[in-house]
């Protein structure tokens, strides 16, 4: 079965080093969307900061295969706060 | 002989010579079920109830589109079902986990264990630690942040395994997947994934071939604001005496 690497862009940013293994595409990313899910989850418990999210999943080739993001915006405020650029560990 | 269900219920109430003789005569007649295989399914009424004494096995629900809960483990010395002995028909499923060691134990035997007061208030308190440990794992899954709520948890495999006398070093034998951990704590394997490799990293465990060890029992602890209250374990002077 094919390993995926699943990158954790936010305040800190956290590379997958061991992987999982998934049957096919589709498994992969319905897992990618719960996962974001539930980082989402972890913002703004305890001391934890909220912030800009974003996970990027690569392949064994170090090939992205699939980006989920999700940003924060004060439309009051005319101000944007997007997910953090992608890629900055993985060159 | 001493068997696992004695050592774990001595530690609750002193057993006298006729306590202990009937508990040895009870657990007899061991039987291996492999891995991954219910020991016994929601809507069925057993008649026999059936202890674990050796290895690991745990209650599950699995819903129609196929996704699992595990609520609870069952380690050596814990009964399966003590409650259908009342109750009649399983709310749950019950497997094992790894290669199991199981006892069963018909009805009628039980019936003459809770005839022993000592026994019968064991039983009893065994039936109420069930409860409570699963109160812990409502909050655990509702309330604490990922990496809090798998440490709290290792941290209570720890305390119920040390109690059976099951830890060396500090550490034990976890016989589990990566996926069956992802469905005890409610979390994707992904995410699941990514908290053991935060824990290696802060080397607060490593978890090799079903062998898990905690490197720093206290930051553990600390880490998940683990209080062990509710195993209430430790030796049980029932107020009644």
């Amino acid at each position: 079965m094919p390993r995926f690497f699943f990158h954790v862009y936010d305040r800190a940013r956290t590379p997958d080093q061991v992987g999982t293994e998934f049957p096919n595409l589709e498994t992969m990313q319905i897992e990618a969307v719960h996962f974001t899910g539930e980082m989402l989850r972890e913002q703004g418990y305890g001391s934890s900061p909220i912030s800009p999210l974003a996970i990027e999943v690569t392949d064994e080739d170090g090939v992205t295969v699939l980006r989920v993001e999700v940003g924060l915006t004060w439309p009051s405020k005319v101000q944007t706060h997007v997910p953090p650029p992608f890629g900055k560990f993985l060159q | 002989m001493e068997n696992v269900l004695t050592r774990k219920l001595a530690t609750l109430s002193p057993f006298g010579p006729k306590d202990k003789e009937l508990l040895a005569n009870t657990v007899i007649g061991e039987r291996t079920v492999k891995a991954h295989e219910d020991i016994i399914r929601e809507g069925e009424s057993p008649d026999d109830v059936h202890l674990i004494t050796s290895g690991f096995a745990c209650r599950h629900k699995i819903l129609p589109d196929g996704s699992r809960q595990i609520f609870a483990y069952l380690l050596p010395g814990d009964f399966c079902d003590l409650h259908v002995f009342i109750l009649d028909v399983m709310d749950h499923t019950i497997s094992t986990l790894s290669p199991c060691t199981v006892v069963d134990i018909p009805r009628k035997a039980i019936l003459r264990l809770t005839e022993r007061p000592a026994i019968a208030r064991a039983l009893w308190w065994a039936t109420l630690v069930d409860e409570s440990t699963l109160r812990e794992a409502v909050v655990n899954m509702g309330r604490r942040r990922a990496e809090e709520r798998v440490a709290h948890f290792l941290c209570e495999l720890l305390a119920r395994l040390e109690n059976v006398g099951l830890v060396a070093d500090n550490t034990f034998s976890l016989p589990i997947t990566q996926a069956e951990l992802s469905d005890t704590m409610g979390l994707s394997t992904v995410h699941m994934n990514r908290v053991l490799q935060y824990f290696r990293g802060q080397k607060l465990i490593t978890f090799s071939r079903g062998r898990l060890k905690v490197l720093n029992v206290e930051a553990l602890k600390r880490f998940s604001s683990f209080n062990p209250n509710y195993l209430h374990l430790g030796r049980h002077k029932p107020k009644l005496d």
